[in-house]
């Protein structure tokens, strides 16, 4: 079984992305493969701001949680994925697209759910 | 030396723990610090995110009142050096907005003692009558007011402000004969003046009531009601969209929520918010959650390095949340599952970008 690390760094050359990062909900970093240029730390910081900010709109007003957030910038865009205990976080430049490229992010998302548990 | 040590831990604590009472804390610390625009940008920030919150409005409402006392201080230190009709006016409507009517009447009287050929004292006075006349529907406070605005009209016969204020307050009690003469004296002054023209419209379709103005005033005074009611233009604040940007913004989100799948739409700029669709009331979830992820991710996208965030997308078990973003512009719309996504930010895209043409151009 691939490790969490190899299952990132697969992701980010299949997608031709700027870096993929698996973290914890409260912000912890598990794993990542980024571009040089780009802080682990920072970026998992700022998903857990943006993340805990959605979650608790969302859940103060009983519309449950969200499973996956987009965002387009001018200069990039960022995906987030809750695996439930984890969020996998993808980043490309501009011109990346992320709806091409999903069908390789479901089964990274696939690969680390089965990566994140330990079979007895 | 230890207050800024306070200071920057507060800063650092706002930033880690977000919430209203660290933000309130911090901008209490900038208050006593005298950084009264650090303490109102902390306000409208932490109200951007928290629009509810009592403690954060009463922040800015405290903030705003010292910025307003600093610059009577001010002004009145100038007054002390030579006084002008000019500056006894500033004074007068910096306490107007600060609320203190009180102070208001003492600095205009003050002025009309030591200039009493001079308009502008008048036209104060009156506006603070006006503004508890329109509060408390007090005859007295009306019947000052009209008095006051006829002095000013007086002094200055070119006041076109004054003529519209006393047309309008006639109108509202009735007297819509008169309201017609001062409004046509308005537009002979300022020809296409849209308050004008939008009132006269107004008011030339409404029947005139018989009686003297101490009659007209104790009638609605008794009928706690104004005659004729507040129209939607003079409703309208200023620094918002027009009438006339509103309009397409509208039909715009009313196309949005005819779309299958779509359940609700809104449009936010600033404070200020249009929905159409299943909405409950002025506190609906959907409007809250797209205000605080859309000032999230703004933050997120600018810290990342990766830009402005212009678009974004929210999957969960609610459906789709899709949000587009520009300035201060923000258009979203909730949707359920199966709905075509990028159809639907392509729209928002479209709704942003005309609103913001509408906008510019009125």
């Amino acid at each position: 079984m691939a490790s969490i690390k190899d299952i990132l760094e697969d992701l980010l050359v299949s997608i031709s992305g700027k870096g993929c990062l698996l973290m914890i909900h409260d912000g912890t970093v598990v794993s990542f493969a980024l571009e040089e240029g780009l802080e682990p730390d920072l970026v998992s910081g700022l998903t857990s701001f943006l993340t805990s900010t959605l979650d608790r709109g969302l859940t103060e007003g009983g519309m449950g949680g969200f499973t996956s957030f987009k965002i387009h910038s001018t200069h990039g865009k960022v995906l987030v994925v809750d695996l439930g205990d984890a969020y996998l976080v993808v980043l490309t430049n501009q011109f990346g697209t992320l709806n091409n490229s999903m069908p390789e992010i479901q089964e990274a998302v696939l690969q680390l759910r089965r990566a994140s548990r330990i079979s007895i | 030396m230890k207050i800024w040590k306070e200071l920057r831990r507060l800063e650092a604590r706002a930033k880690e723990a977000l919430s209203p009472s660290t933000l309130v804390d911090l901008g209490q610390v900038y208050i006593n610090m005298g950084m009264i625009d650090h303490s109102l940008r902390v306000a409208d920030e932490g109200l951007a995110l928290f629009p509810q919150s009592d403690a954060l409005k009463k922040l800015k409402k405290f903030a705003k009142k010292t910025q307003l006392n600093k610059a009577i201080k001010d002004l009145r230190v100038r007054l002390n050096k030579g006084p002008t009709p000019v500056l006894y006016k500033e004074i007068a409507d910096l306490y107007l907005e600060i609320g203190d009517f009180g102070a208001v009447h003492g600095t205009a009287e003050e002025c009309i003692r030591r200039f009493p050929d001079d308009a502008g004292a008048y036209l104060v006075l009156a506006k603070a009558r006006l503004t508890n006349f329109y509060r408390d529907i007090s005859a007295r406070d009306g019947i000052e007011a009209v008095r006051g605005l006829e002095k000013v009209v007086e002094l200055d016969s070119e006041n076109v402000k004054a003529h519209k204020l006393l047309a309008e307050v006639l109108y509202r009690v009735g007297s819509v004969k008169v309201a017609v003469k001062h409004l046509r004296i308005a537009l002979e002054l300022a020809p296409g003046d849209r308050e004008a023209e939008t009132l006269m419209r107004e008011t030339e379709a409404r029947k005139n009531v018989e009686g003297t103005l101490e009659e007209l005033f104790h009638r609605v005074e008794t009928n706690r009601n104004l005659t004729h009611a507040q129209t939607a233009q003079t409703r309208s604040k200023p620094g918002f969209v027009s009438e006339d940007a509103i309009g397409p913004i509208r039909d715009s989100l009313a196309q949005l929520v005819e779309l299958d799948g779509v359940i609700k739409a809104c449009y936010i700029k600033g404070s200020k918010a249009m929905v159409k669709g299943e909405i409950k009331d002025g506190k609906d979830v959907f409007m809250r959650v797209v205000r605080v992820v859309t000032k999230a991710a703004r933050r997120v996208c600018r810290r990342m390095d990766v830009g402005t965030f212009s678009k974004g997308c929210i999957d969960g078990d609610f459906g789709h949340i899709c949000l587009c973003s520009f300035g201060d512009v923000v258009a979203a719309v909730l949707c359920e599952h199966g709905t075509p996504v990028d159809r639907i930010l392509a729209d928002l895209q479209e709704l942003v970008a005309g609103s913001l043409y509408m906008t510019g151009r009125s």
